[in-house]
């Protein structure tokens, strides 16, 4: 059995690994297709998560996300000093920040080089000369250690400014103790849970307020990082903004809501010093929030962490490290760093040039470090970074990483040797925290440039014996919980346009669905013609406006329904819109249940796959039918999984709004048609029964009048039938009442206007001209009076689609735009 | 001298803006050649402004205008004494070789004035570099040398070069505004391990008693200033080839412009705006200001 040869070979080997010995007794008497079996069980797992984590919703191919079976393991001892040493450096360098960005005694009394903080590009001085509380730049950070004999940590990296891979922690630990709960039978394992909570507590903690405002800041762009921070906002039931959410007024910064500015109290900050505020500091891109830096100045907003903390990241300060943690306080260093040589020394780069032993890395992973050395990225060989350093020296640091005590890893049905490394995390504030855990992954033999991603190929659970956690009391008494916060409008914005275009991608996918089977290549051209403005209908609805002019019909309509259900560039098909949604969700992500999401990636998967095969009629409806259940799927898996909040009421609106423009977009263009060529004493008009498939209510017609279908009646029902799912009443109450339900009130009540336009919209659906001038008896469908002419009827109809849109421009000036909330300011107004 | 200065900054936004902000440095320094007797800022819209002193000791300005706006004027004024301050002799008498080791023992405090920055590269231009910094040469001369030299080789011409011009493009047309002129300089002299800075402020065009004229009076105007043996920094202005005297005013130094912009701002909305900017210079006689 190659498997428990693995283990108990490495356990013999490695006498002094104790912490091991319950994990080898369990891993190596499992069976080597219990092994196999498992591993299996992993990577389907974290696969699942990577339909989250990755970037383009491609599955596996993209996600190199791999957990092993075999974790990293400690004696309390070991933890104890790795938890002291963390704390200790972590308070020793915020003291350097503090003293960096104020008065750099440091430098005056020559106790580093200064060169090292003043040529390092994350000392941006406009952040200099700010008071930050407790000298606590760093409150959430982490170090990566490597073990470089047993029991013998030692510091490789600082992640002080934003310590990545927290996400990867506690979904390690999930997976694999489900995976493997035999694991953690064996050992007393430290939860690692609960570290998001004291992340959240230590947030709420930067604020005098009971209740203060927390959000975190992000650039948002997809990736790893961007999955971590919906996972961490999920987690501290915290929203997330974009700098453009933010707006700076009076010396306060606000969050853009659905209830106007709200007032932003503490930001977890996740984006770039350099790229917060593009007034206070210059940058090429002028992303950011503007003025956000002198709301920090004046203390009325915290950052965490502090801009400016990036200098405790100085790679060329890992060699001083014991000189700094000696000078800020006064103790002997716990945790050495590796050896490092920094570049702007001479003697220090002399020792390095002939040395192939040492890895090459710049003293930050900022842009700006390659702006400074030619404005070129180095490529991914070793030959492009050496080229740089040669040139810049000043730039870079050479390190040496030391062998480590190697780790079985599972890997194609046996465990193979491996080094790693270890990323430890700490949280500040009044009794720092360490977490019992970490993140573990397998090395790699070359420096990657970017902070916010991992090699993620290989990471391992880290357990620490729940022996070392602190029993005594709970560190933080449960804070108060105050009213919640307005969700943002960016945040409501997308839910609409989600529910707009998933309704609309459903209207368009059942419509034609409907249509083909009607069986348009076996109609006489006759027939053709007369169903021709029903498919001009719903070619109009999604808005190809060019097929409603057109007189007469092509003889296939085949490309036509193709370009609509599948064609990603026709704005309006099926398969955009089901990105629109898409893509508009996945930038809210954190107020989305992670089930939605895997619907959603489905169906998108599915249709960019169907694409790409030649579509017969067949095919198609195949497609629509798919299509038309799995919004349904959405649409139910919302309702389960999602809070009904605010945020669900935004979707909500967006699809009752879409289903009622749909309804009059195709009624606009098929009924004047119909009127034309409409006879008192026809048979059973085939159009009509069409229009009611395509509007989804011949059942409900058939139950309301019990008759064949006129078109009084059809008009009737699709404006005024308050239960029939399909009509523009309907809708209108839905709408009406998830407007209602968002509690608009205090200073502004700016939606009760949308309110009064949307009831006064449902009080004069009955004056539309069919229902208005005859009321029959449904028994008697003789026409006591003619009908109004088309021509009327259409403009009639385009009357009601034009109120209708009133309604999206007030929700969009209410909710998402604000600039009612301006206009609002006297005087100012008039200006200009 | 005693001077009125005025420096109005206008935007005419083609439809209206709305979220402006700006971040200014328009403040007058008091330091040893000059004081500053009263000073106003007004900004139309009304608006609140905030105030903080940054990293180079520049007075910065702060505001905020959220609402919609067609137009936006930010006038600073300010009364100021200008004295005619000289280095001592002996400092300008110091040989380039002799400066360089006093840099070398009090590296800390002139080390930023070294580096380069993203507009002021250095070690590039090797050419023109060595010539005026031999080791036995005075201070005074190389840095007059250099001072002559640019105002001598490069033309003055306003409207080909802008903030993002490269000192490798200004070097190779030989013209450009003031900017150029002080970004090359400080260029040239880091390259030759000679501590420099940026200097924005203003100068007065027309001396009403010798009729001399000096260009760089429209706007906001700028030159160096060199870190010199002993602590003094001394100001050069090769536009006009001259050292800054008391018709020169420091408003803000830095390492390059981005530490001293005058005015940097972003707004929302409007698609094009109109920009204004008018700088005056009044002398007065003393009894004239009491």
């Amino acid at each position: 059995m190659l498997a428990e040869a693995g283990v108990s070979a490495w356990a013999r080997f490695n006498e002094e690994a104790d912490e091991y010995s319950p994990l080898v007794d369990v891993l190596g008497n499992a069976s080597a297709r219990d092994l196999k079996e498992r591993q299996k069980r992993l990577n389907r797992a974290v696969d699942e998560l990577g339909v989250q984590f990755s970037e383009t919703g491609r599955r596996s191919a993209a996600n190199p996300w791999r957990l092993d079976l075999f974790p990293q393991m400690f004696l309390p001892d070991v933890w104890r000093r790795i938890e002291a040493g963390v704390v200790q450096r972590a308070l020793a360098f915020n003291a350097y920040a503090t003293d960096i960005f104020g008065p750099q005694e440091i430098l005056r009394q020559r106790v580093i080089p200064h060169g090292i903080a003043l040529r390092d590009p994350a000392f941006l001085r406009p952040l200099s000369g700010i008071e930050v509380p407790n000298g606590e730049y760093s409150q959430f950070g982490a170090f990566d250690l490597v073990e470089t004999e047993p029991g013998n940590w030692k510091v490789v990296e600082h992640h002080m400014g934003t310590p990545f891979g927290l996400a990867h922690v506690l979904q390690n630990r999930r997976i694999l103790s489900e995976v493997y709960p035999e694991l953690y039978e064996q050992v007393d394992a430290a939860p690692v849970a609960g570290f998001s909570t004291f992340l959240l507590e230590m947030l709420r903690a930067q604020s005098d307020k009971i209740n203060p405002h927390v959000l975190l800041l992000t650039a948002g762009l997809p990736g790893q990082a961007y999955f971590e921070e919906a996972l961490l906002a999920r987690h501290m039931g915290i929203s997330i903004a974009q700098p453009g959410d933010l707006i700076v007024r009076d010396s306060r910064v606000f969050l853009r809501t659905i209830r106007g500015l709200e007032p932003v109290d503490v930001i977890y900050r996740r984006i770039e010093s350099s790229g917060i505020d593009p007034i206070a500091v210059p940058s090429a891109t002028g992303y950011g929030v503007p003025g956000l830096i002198n709301v920090w100045r004046k203390g009325n907003v915290s950052i965490v962490n502090a801009p400016g903390v990036g200098v405790a990241d100085n790679r060329a300060l890992l060699r001083y490290d014991d000189h700094i943690i000696t000078y800020y306080l006064k103790q002997s260093p716990i945790l050495q760093s590796v050896d490092t040589y920094n570049l702007a020394d001479l003697d220090q780069r002399n020792y390095v040039a002939d040395r192939e032993d040492l890895l090459l890395k710049p003293v930050q992973d900022h842009d700006i470090v390659w702006q400074l050395c030619g404005g070129k990225r180095p490529t991914a060989a070793t030959a492009s970074l050496n080229r740089i350093a040669h040139k810049h020296p000043d730039y870079f640091v050479a390190q040496r990483i030391p062998e480590s005590r190697p780790l079985p890893r599972y890997h194609e049905g046996q465990f193979e040797d491996g080094a790693i490394f270890l990323r430890v995390y700490y949280i500040l504030g009044k009794e720092p925290i360490v977490l019992h855990g970490g993140l573990a992954r397998h090395r790699s033999s070359r420096h990657r440039t970017s902070r916010l991603t991992l090699v993620t190929d290989g990471l391992k659970d880290v357990i620490v014996p729940d022996s070392v956690v602190d029993k005594s009391e709970p560190k933080r008494s449960p804070a108060r919980i105050g009213d919640r916060f307005s969700i943002g409008s960016r945040v409501a914005e997308s839910l609409y346009w989600a529910g707009r275009y998933l309704e609309r991608a459903e209207n368009t996918a059942r419509q034609f669905e409907t249509l083909e089977r009607l069986r348009w290549d076996q109609m006489a051209s006759s027939e053709q013609r007369a169903y021709w403005p029903l498919l001009q209908a719903v070619a109009a609805a999604t808005g190809q406006t060019d097929v409603a002019k057109k007189k007469r019909p092509p003889s296939d309509t085949l490309p036509l329904s193709r370009s609509l259900l599948i064609d990603p560039k026709e704005g309006a098909s099926v398969r955009t819109c089901i990105e629109m949604a898409r893509n508009g969700l996945e930038s809210v992500r954190e107020v989305i249940s992670p089930e939605c999401r895997e619907v959603l990636e489905e169906i998108s998967l599915y249709l960019k796959s169907a694409s790409s095969v030649r579509m017969s009629r067949n095919r198609l409806r195949e497609l629509c039918q798919r299509v038309v259940s799995e919004v349904a799927r959405f649409g139910g898996t919302a309702e389960r999984t999602m809070p009904h909040d605010d945020a669900w009421q935004f979707y909500r609106m967006g699809c009752f709004f879409e289903r009622a423009m749909g309804i009059l977009l195709l009624l606009e263009v098929a009924l004047p048609r119909i009127v034309e060529n409409y006879r008192d004493m026809d048979e059973e008009s085939a159009e009509l029964t069409a229009l009611l498939r395509l509007l989804g209510s011949l059942d409900a017609y058939r139950r309301t009048y019990r008759s064949r279908a006129y078109i009084d009646r059809i008009v009737e029902l699709v404006f005024t039938g308050n239960s029939i799912p399909s009509s523009v009443s309907f809708c209108l109450r839905n709408l009406h009442y998830a407007a209602s339900t968002l509690s608009i009130s205090g200073e502004r009540k700016l939606g009760q206007s949308l309110l009064q336009r949307i009831n006064h919209l449902i009080e004069n659906l009955e004056t539309i001209s069919f229902i208005n001038e005859r009321r029959i008896d449904y028994l008697d469908p003789k026409l006591d009076k003619d009908p109004p002419g088309s021509r009327e009827l259409q403009s009639e109809l385009n009357q009601w689609t034009l109120h209708l849109e009133a309604i999206h421009d007030k929700i969009e000036d209410v909710f998402f735009s604000h600039q009612a909330a301006f206009a609002r300011s006297p005087v100012l107004f008039d200006i200009g | 001298m005693h001077f009125i200065v005025s420096h109005t900054t206008e935007y005419v936004y083609e439809g209206a803006a709305s979220e402006s902000f700006a971040e200014l440095r328009v403040w007058p320094q008091t330091n040893g050649a000059q004081t500053v007797l009263n000073r106003s800022l007004h900004i139309e819209p009304e608006s609140k402004v905030d105030h903080y002193i940054d990293y180079f000791g520049n007075n910065v300005e702060f505001f905020s205008i959220p609402r919609r706006h067609g137009e936006l004027t930010v006038r600073a004024e300010a009364e100021v004494e200008t004295f005619d301050v000289h280095p001592p002799e002996a400092v300008l008498e110091t040989a380039i070789g002799e400066a360089r080791q006093i840099y070398n023992s009090t590296l800390y405090q002139v080390f930023e004035y070294l580096q380069p920055t993203r507009l002021v590269p250095i070690d590039q231009h090797g050419r023109i570099r060595k010539r005026f910094f031999r080791q036995a040469a005075t201070v005074r001369e190389a840095l007059l040398g250099l001072n002559e030299w640019i105002y001598k080789s490069f033309e003055y011409k306003s409207g080909v070069t802008d903030i993002s011009t490269s000192i490798a493009d200004v070097v190779k047309h030989r013209r450009g505004v003031c900017q150029d002129f002080a970004n090359l300089m400080l260029a040239i002299l880091r390259s030759n391990g000679m501590p420099a800075r940026y200097v924005s402020g203003y100068i007065e065009a027309f001396d009403p008693e010798s009729g001399e004229a000096l260009t760089g009076a429209a706007a906001s105007h700028a030159w160096v200033e060199v870190y010199l043996p002993g602590g003094i920094w001394w100001g050069l202005d090769p536009t006009n080839n001259q050292t800054a005297g008391e018709r020169h005013i420091v408003v803000a130094v830095g390492r390059d412009y981005n530490d001293v912009a005058p005015m940097r701002g972003t707004y929302k909305g409007a698609n094009d705006q109109k920009l204004k900017v008018m700088v005056s210079l009044e002398r007065r006689k003393i009894a004239d200001a009491i």
